[in-house]
């Protein structure tokens, strides 16, 4: 789950890490009042959750409060790289004296926590990573062991810092950061800039923090600020149910549903080599019951672009006579009027086709295979 | 013979008094798994299926001489059940729960590493040698014992595998379901190395999918295996930077496509499989 900037500047401030002073405003009204604690010039960021925000136009900046609300007016309800902007963050400008870049997050190659320092911070740090690798200090940490003193000289030295009072600094905020990133379940969190300050001392310009959202159940604050985070209704519909809803392709036809990632790609890639195209796909996850396959299907429906509908598992801890009743029940209790095409293997096979066989057999079609169902699923729509 | 389950394994499950537990327990037990104890935390001295229940994995340990362990509690109680069965000296963890946090898993596979100990998961349908038992959730009636080692990042993607080698008359040796998760316990060269070792195994299916760069760093090993090695990595038409389900699946900015990841293995002298079903085919052209 993806935190707003100002999201994540609240729990960098929580853990002692400074941010610019800044207000959020998510309307224009009474523009002077929000503003008031503020002194100019201020820096006018739209709130969204994507990266490029400033190279995009989203970031403005303002010496007053008139030029504050026609940056405001500007940049509220735009639409910025697919995300509708619904807040702002004001924040008073700071004199910079230099900008660096400093983030943790999961290296998928040693599996553990990975800290990447630049004294090269700002907007061109993956043009950085690309043609001067060698200016981007990394670490790997030993999630038992925690950040010490060691990896941050090491980050220092290969960063390029040798100021004492810049380097004691530096590794009070990378301490700071990693028990942000540790304890509230992050997977990722990001300062870019990173600014060092005229007084020696370093402040968040910028937050991207992301949580991970299997461990979001343990941190009530953090479940308080996904109220604010959009999302799609179908995706929240299935993750209110327990499942995860994937958008595929706006132009598909065909949705999917299956138990587990490696299935439903592989659906994907059969359809799409037999000419056709995946809209949308539900995973059910493990040990789906009846009743909870039948909601799967009703949410994967409401997407009017599905005009036929795989349903692909194989069984090990989901029992597919479970499957099968929830196949039924939806088609009972509801007039889809899209064919599904049900493909069962593994646990209780026979007992899930013994259930299917009770059903209308035009509303719901059996296949032997996966590449028979891809097969089918795209006869069932002409 | 087999890797990592074999005969001597003697296994607990952790949360057998459970709803899943209890039917994972008796189906593990119908295929002949040799399951000596359940542990849940309160329950002990209680029974599942004939199997007596304790308290702790230390006392399970004690008294059945337990050396492996399944894990069917809820992931929010996986780390500390994990941690427990680290302590107890368990060589062999299969840890079937989704959903684990990622901060938990990275702890707990530096605890088993620095202990030794294989903890396979999360996020895994487990591990099954064909004849000689199953830790885990696989139907064991999809899997006849042969000598194709199998390593699988997906769960319900390594049983359609099975089937194809199966049909071809193959059979499989030990299939290894890494787990799906970005951070697992295993790194697919320790399971290599382990097939490669075994004078019962004849030849290894990866089955990959997209994200990450776990494939393309077993490259290297590969490269050095005298076994030959047949590769399928699913996910040929995912969208780049979309998460394709709970796990670690996806492309970011350019890195781990099926292409690349193709690429790397058939570089390393690996046989890349286009479709699961050509997976026998390739396996033919090495060993007949």
């Amino acid at each position: 789950m993806k935190l707003y900037e100002y999201q994540g500047k609240e729990l960098f401030r929580q853990y002692g890490l400074p941010t610019p002073k800044g207000v959020v405003v998510k309307s224009l009204d009474n523009l002077e009042e929000q503003l008031q604690s503020l002194g100019f010039p201020v820096v006018v960021k739209s709130q969204v959750l994507t990266g490029g925000r400033g190279k995009a136009g989203g970031v403005l900046f303002a010496d007053n409060v008139a030029e504050v609300r026609a940056a405001g007016s500007k940049l509220l309800g735009s639409v910025l790289k697919d995300c509708t902007v619904d807040a702002l963050l004001v924040e008073e400008k700071v004199a910079v004296v230099e900008e660096y870049y400093l983030s943790i997050t999961v290296d998928r190659a040693s599996r553990m926590p990975l800290v990447m320092f630049s004294r090269s911070g700002g907007m061109d740090i993956e043009e950085v990573a690309k043609t001067r690798p060698e200016a981007i200090a990394k670490v790997t940490v030993d999630p038992q062991m925690g950040v010490r003193g060691f990896h941050c000289e090491m980050l220092a030295k290969v960063g390029g810092v040798t100021d004492p009072g810049i380097k004691k600094e530096l590794a009070k905020v990378v301490k700071t950061l990693y028990n942000l990133y540790y304890q509230k379940d992050a997977t990722l969190v990001e300062v870019n800039p990173l600014m060092l300050l005229t007084d020696g001392t370093l402040i968040a310009a910028d937050a991207k923090v992301d949580i991970d959202d299997s461990a979001v159940y343990r941190h009530a604050d953090i479940r308080a600020m996904e109220e604010a985070v959009p999302v799609a209704p179908l995706v929240k519909e299935a993750r209110d149910t327990g499942f995860l809803y994937i958008d595929v392709d706006e132009t598909g036809t065909v949705g999917v549903i299956s138990n587990g990632s490696g299935m439903i790609m592989s659906c994907i890639d059969w359809i799409a080599r037999q000419g056709g195209q995946v809209t949308c796909a539900l995973d059910l996850g493990g040990g789906a019951t009846a009743d909870r396959v039948a909601e799967g299907i009703k949410i994967v429906l409401k997407n009017s672009r599905v005009k036929s509908l795989l349903i692909s598992i194989f069984g090990g801890i989901t029992r597919c006579d479970e499957i099968a009743g929830g196949v039924l029940k939806a088609v009972t209790e509801n007039d889809f009027g899209v064919p599904i095409v049900t493909r069962l293997e593994g646990t209780n096979k026979e007992k899930g086709l013994q259930i299917l066989s009770e059903a209308d057999s035009k509303k719901i079609i059996v296949a032997a295979s996966l590449p028979e169902a891809a097969d089918k699923v795209l006869k069932a729509q002409q | 013979m087999s890797i990592l389950l074999t005969k001597d394994t003697r296994a607990i499950v952790q949360g057998a008094t459970g709803r899943i537990g209890q039917v994972q327990t008796r189906w593990m037990l119908e295929y002949g798994t040799k399951i000596v104890a359940g542990v849940t935390p309160g329950q002990g001295g209680s029974t599942v299926h004939g199997v007596p229940v304790y308290d702790n994995v230390a006392e399970a340990v004690e008294k059945e001489g337990a050396n492996a362990t399944v894990l069917f509690v809820p992931a929010r109680f996986a780390k500390s059940a994990v941690l427990e069965s680290i302590d107890a000296g368990l060589k062999l963890i299969v840890a079937v729960p989704e959903h684990i946090p990622v901060h938990d898993s990275m702890e707990l596979r530096a605890a088993a590493r620095a202990k030794g100990t294989w903890l396979i998961g999360p996020n895994t349908p487990g591990i099954i040698s064909p004849g000689i038992g199953k830790l885990g959730i696989m139907p064991g009636n999809m899997f006849q014992p042969g000598r194709i080692g199998v390593i699988s990042r997906s769960g319900t993607l390594a049983y359609e595998v099975a089937g194809y080698i199966n049909d071809a008359g193959f059979g499989e040796s030990t299939l290894v379901g890494i787990g799906g998760d970005p951070v697992i316990g295993p790194d697919i060269p320790d399971i290599l190395a382990e097939f490669e070792k075994d004078p019962e195994t004849d030849a290894v299916v990866l089955v990959g999918e997209i994200g990450g760069s776990a494939e393309e760093e077993a490259a290297g090993y590969i490269a050095q295996m005298k076994k030959p090695v047949v590769a399928y990595i699913a996910g040929r038409t995912a969208p780049p930077g979309r998460r394709m389900g709970h796990a670690g699946a996806s492309i970011r900015a350019g890195q781990g496509t099926v292409a690349d990841k193709s690429r790397a293995l058939s570089e390393a002298g690996a046989l890349v499989a286009q479709a699961i079903a050509d997976i026998p085919r390739l396996l033919e052209s090495k060993l007949k």
